[in-house]
């Protein structure tokens, strides 16, 4: 039986104007899950909710046995990057990327940080402030910071949306390496449907704050990606 | 015709405003001249006044920080009970006639005395009429006029940068030391001359909790006070004038740092 990193149990989230109703969702252990839907669907209050951003209305969130709903977003293990990055806008790019790695193996992990700032192409940003690098530099520093957290749920919300396609690809398969590396289970909201197909083991869509296919009541096939996989 | 009809309209007005403040406030040099203010405020007892308000205002300053950091940021970021009175509580004070505050601590004196005996009185925690009876004069305004600055400053950084430094691992103090503090650095340091040039300018409480005596608690207003009353106008206007240069000096400072005034 395949452990679970993640799972929304019935979760409700009601903001007035709009709600995620009672949604249950599992990520596996290892799995790359693509959230796609339409905008407004509820895909990053999903994410929100489970990285602690937001306290669901009803309904629980569970790290593998542990139930998260109530606990503070340090203690949860999972990385989120936000569509809007949320880079520390006092600190350069070198600072941003160390800042979740604790300081006293700081540099023992000074070759990890450089080895993932060369990967995603950042490297030459290292002294540079938020403010003075592009969208697309700046999701990949996100993406970057989240990685040097150690992370066991990696939560990637439209996180290379600004990127260009051969970047993204680059970026793409720079995180499929890092999944099986550092043991990551990863969900991301895309708008790109190839890159989901490519990229994603399971796909699942959301729309008006449900969950309309990929639930447990409504299987969907598997992706290319996980047809490889299970054919290797 | 109408639209410069208009803006001439606001613009006198605001041209009157600004012309009638800047006389008011710089009549001390016409009545004195500059040479004769500079060599007032040579003399000792200026100078003694001087330091002893900067000395009174810097402690009062610090303590108020000190206070007022975490008690603004726990109004602001966290659900607390009785938040609402707490804030109207801590608010009071800045509207209420400053002399309301300094018969105030009076009287809490007087009820302590009352509950404990006769053994408080000439103690060393008796600051009526002393020194550090100032420092507490000013405290008591200061405190909470650096809540209401910090609160705004606070509110300024989002919560979002917060929750994902927790959610990157830090801990909540962790996360206020490494994200919040630097982010609202400018805020909080406008806030600090704000803070500090209100205490140099208190004079209400000052005078009512630690009196008007000549060489002990004559901090600067104090001593503008007294050499009015003693028919000495050219001393009060020396003293006025330095007052007003320091307000200038702070109101630049705060400027600097971008920050807005909050009061009241």
């Amino acid at each position: 039986m395949t452990a679970t990193a993640l799972e929304w149990r019935r979760v409700t989230l009601d903001l007035g104007d709009f709600a995620l109703r009672d949604v249950s969702l599992c990520l596996e252990a290892g799995e790359w899950l693509a959230l796609v839907g339409p905008t407004g669907a509820g895909k990053t209050l999903l994410l929100e909710v489970a990285a602690g951003f937001r306290r669901p209305t009803a309904g629980t969130i569970r790290r593998g046995d542990r139930d998260v709903t109530a606990a503070p977003p340090e203690d949860r293990r999972l990385a989120y990057v936000p569509q809007d990055d949320l880079l520390f806008p006092h600190l350069d790019v070198h600072a941003n990327l160390a800042f979740a790695v604790p300081r006293r193996t700081r540099e023992a992990r000074r070759s990890d940080l450089l080895e993932v700032a060369a990967s995603l192409g950042i490297a030459h940003l290292l002294h540079r402030r938020p403010a003075a690098i592009s969208g697309g530099e700046a999701q990949r520093v996100a993406i970057g910071r989240a990685l040097l957290a150690n992370p066991e749920v990696l939560l990637l919300d439209e996180s290379t949306s600004a990127l260009d396609g051969d970047t993204r690809e680059i970026v793409g398969d720079f995180l499929e390496t890092q999944r099986t590396r550092r043991s990551l289970s990863i969900v991301q909201i895309t708008h790109d449907a190839s890159e989901a197909e490519r990229l994603a083991d399971r796909v699942v869509t959301v729309a008006e704050g449900r969950i309309v296919t990929g639930s447990p009541a409504v299987p969907i096939p598997l992706t290319p990606a996980a047809r490889r996989a299970r054919a290797s | 015709m109408k639209r410069i009809g208009f803006r001439t309209a606001f613009l006198f007005a605001l041209v009157t405003l600004a012309a009638f403040v800047a006389l008011f406030l710089g009549a001390g040099f016409l009545y004195s001249g500059p040479g004769r203010v500079l060599e007032l405020l040579a003399r000792p007892a200026a100078r003694e006044s001087v330091l002893l308000s900067l000395g009174t205002s810097g402690v009062a300053t610090v303590l108020a920080m000190a206070a007022a950091v975490p008690a603004a940021y726990a109004l602001t970021r966290w659900r607390i009970p009785l938040r609402g009175a707490i804030d109207v509580l801590l608010d009071l004070p800045i509207v209420l006639p400053p002399l309301v505050a300094g018969f105030s601590l009076l009287i809490l004196y007087s009820v302590i005395e009352r509950a404990l005996g006769p053994g408080l009185r000439g103690g060393p925690l008796d600051l009526r009429f002393t020194r550090e009876g100032i420092v507490l004069a000013q405290f008591a305004i200061a405190a909470p006029l650096a809540v209401r600055v910090l609160r705004a400053s606070f509110a300024e950084v989002p919560v979002r940068l917060e929750t994902m430094s927790r959610s990157l691992g830090r801990s909540e103090a962790s996360t206020f030391f490494g994200v919040t503090l630097p982010l609202a650095r400018n805020g909080i340091l406008a806030g600090t001359i704000l803070v500090w040039a209100r205490s140099v300018a208190e004079f209400g409480p000052i005078l009512v909790f630690a009196g008007a005596v000549r060489g002990k608690t004559d901090v600067v207003p104090i001593a503008i006070f007294l050499a009015f009353s003693n028919g000495e106008i050219e001393n009060g206007v020396a003293l006025s004038l330095l007052l007003i240069a320091l307000g200038v000096v702070a109101l630049a400072g705060i400027r600097r740092l971008g920050g807005r005034l909050v009061i009241g």
